[in-house]
């Protein structure tokens, strides 16, 4: 791997609601319990698990949008989660996200030059009215929409020309690392792949490095060099993109992959089906949280959580690996 | 939400008469009060004992008052008064109150709760005991009697601007702000005041209403601006003396406060209509 340029450690957010009547008892749900990874320079990592996984909240928990409640943020070097509010300024502007509802994600009230001339100014990154105004340009036509965009308003413009919108403004501030949040999920899918072609160009143009958060594997494939999934808050398997999908070690890893359509009418109703339904994250099962679903499980299951074991390029955490199956 | 609020505002028009006549009505009332000087003819405190409660003639269109007094140049110089009253009181209670909603709303949590709480205390008081109380306090005069409306209606623009405070908050250009390094003071300003501005605008013109009324009903009780300056609540207070000899006194500027009201109310309603999301197809 390249340059680590961020390093997170040990991170865990965990979430209290108060459940029940007449008699309301707290429950703590683990959104994300000990996960670590790195994501080198010029990156792009991938996590993927299903909603409620907690890909969402790592995502947030990095750029400090939700205070985790533990372990460790780096970047560059940088404590993420002490920074002072004037470091966390500086950080926001090098750490970018693009929101997954391109509806929401944009002021209505808000003209596009407006909304794209805005983190300029307030980041102090251009000097004059003239130089804002031929960046926004330079901007609209980095991410494929005409010029006149800029005096219309977000509701003029499609789903797909609004996820344009949002990673215009994520650009504005010239960021080194996006963190991506499903942000081709609500779109179609024809227009998914322009999105996706569009995040790739500019990735291999600025050099950036992207967290790609997403539920669709396809698109991860698509997209990225190194995964993680994630099962109920935490992070089951790791490892290179391509080694994931050609030979998936834990079964979840294995489910996911067989659950993503495949264009081949020979292999239609030959799926391999996922039982059962995702537990609830306030409820985790004992031991492994996916032996509830898991078709190799074992008695240690139940018992133990597993520990994440290295094999080669990869690290699993499950019994059927390593030491932890003796 | 396709159309700008405007755009929304004309088309509402264009299919409710009512909230037309509402806007002429209000509008001929504001002109009235503007051209005051212009249009009342002869002067709204000038006596004449010869003339006194003379009924509505050529000369005194709406007749005279006890002390000789024009009914009809004190009904257009009290248009003023019950304009200047509201018109300032709801601008006050709009700001202040709009602000401390928003804030809260945004802030939420146990500092949300207090100050909502506090504001519920406020509401509990219905408009004219709250008007009363304080003018009772401070004593009779305009600029008291604008500060006691403004705290009546203090709390219902609280109320109104926190619940779709609540909503906008929630949305992801809020959080897009915060990762963009925004400050919490040009998210609440910038990014959700435009959002909510609608439903506070809506509100200040059916709380207008109210403030016209309870403007009225304190002049009407002694408690507004002081005696001789014309008010329309104090004209009918000055009329119920002679209501069966001269009924003129009481029942101009009874129709004024009527008038001014129902216009206040037709055009909310048209605002209403036209903010309404369930109209609008969101």
């Amino acid at each position: 791997m390249k340059d680590t340029i961020l390093s997170v450690r040990g991170l865990r957010k965990h979430f209290t609601a108060s459940r029940g009547f007449p008699r309301a008892t707290t429950v703590t749900i683990r959104a994300v319990d000990d996960v670590s990874f790195d994501v080198g320079a010029g990156e792009s990592f991938g996590i993927v698990g299903e909603s409620g996984c907690g890909k969402s909240t790592t995502g947030r928990a990095i750029l400090r949008l939700i205070e985790p409640d533990g372990g460790t943020v780096r970047y560059r070097g940088i404590d993420v989660l002490a920074a002072p509010p004037g470091a966390l300024r500086d950080l926001r502007r090098r750490l970018q996200i693009v929101f997954q509802d391109p509806y929401s994600s944009l002021n209505p009230r808000l003209k596009v030059g407006r909304a794209l001339a805005e983190p300029m100014r307030v980041h102090g990154l251009a000097k004059s009215a003239d130089e804002i105004d031929a960046r926004v340009r330079a901007l609209l036509d980095e991410v494929g929409l005409p010029p006149d965009s800029a005096d219309r308003f977000p509701h003029e413009f499609s789903g797909g020309q609004r996820q344009r919108i949002g990673i215009a403004r994520a650009l504005a501030l010239e960021p080194e690392l996006i963190v991506a949040d499903e942000p081709v999920s609500a779109l179609d899918v024809s227009i998914q792949a322009q999105v996706l072609e569009l995040l790739r160009r500019l990735q291999a143009q600025r050099g950036l490095s992207f967290v790609f958060i997403a539920h669709d594997l396809g698109v991860v494939r698509y997209f990225c060099q190194r995964l993680a999934v994630m099962y109920l808050g935490r992070i089951v398997e790791m490892g290179p993109a391509a080694d994931l999908f050609s030979d998936p070690l834990h079964p979840y890893t294995r489910m996911l992959r067989d659950a993503s359509p495949v264009p081949d009418p020979a292999m239609r109703g030959r799926l391999p089906r996922i039982e059962g339904e995702t537990p609830s994250p306030a409820a985790p099962p004992s031991g492994c949280h996916f032996h509830t679903r898991c078709p190799n499980v074992m008695p240690v299951c139940r018992e133990r959580y597993p520990s994440a074991v290295e094999i080669g390029t990869r690290q699993v955490s499950c019994h059927l690996y390593g030491t932890s199956a003796t | 939400m396709s159309r700008g609020f405007l755009g929304r505002l004309i088309d509402v028009f264009g299919a409710n008469k009512t909230s037309w006549v509402g806007l002429v009505l209000f509008a001929a009332i504001c002109v009235v009060a503007l051209l005051a000087p212009w249009i009342a003819g002869s002067d709204p405190l000038e006596q004449s004992i010869i003339d006194k409660l003379q009924p509505p003639s050529a000369t005194h269109w709406f007749g005279t008052d006890e002390f000789g007094r024009d009914v009809y140049a004190r009904l257009v110089w009290g248009a003023r008064i019950s304009l200047i009253v509201s018109i300032s009181a709801i601008t006050i209670a709009l700001v202040v109150g709009g602000t401390i909603g928003l804030v809260s709303g945004y802030i939420g949590g146990r500092f949300d709760m207090l100050v909502m709480q506090a504001m519920d205390v406020l509401l509990s008081f219905p408009a004219l005991i709250l008007g009363l109380i304080i003018v009772a306090l401070l004593g009779p005069s305009l600029h008291n009697l604008v500060i006691a409306i403004s705290l009546t209606a203090l709390a219902p623009f609280a109320r109104i601007a926190r619940a779709p405070t609540l909503i906008v908050k929630e949305r992801q250009f809020v959080e897009a702000g915060r990762a963009l390094g925004y400050s919490h003071a040009r998210i609440v300003f910038v990014h959700v005041l435009p959002n909510i501005l609608a439903e506070i605008l809506v509100m200040a013109s059916l709380w207008m209403a109210t403030a016209v009324r309870v403007e009225a009903s304190l002049s009407f009780i002694g408690l507004g601006v002081r005696p001789p300056t014309p008010t329309w609540g104090g004209m009918i207070r000055d009329g119920f003396e002679n209501i069966l000899d001269a009924p003129w006194l009481s029942i101009y500027p009874g129709l004024a406060i009527l008038t001014l009201i129902f216009s206040l109310n037709m055009l909310g309603d048209g605002l209403r209509d036209a903010t309404d999301p369930k109209l609008r197809g969101e």
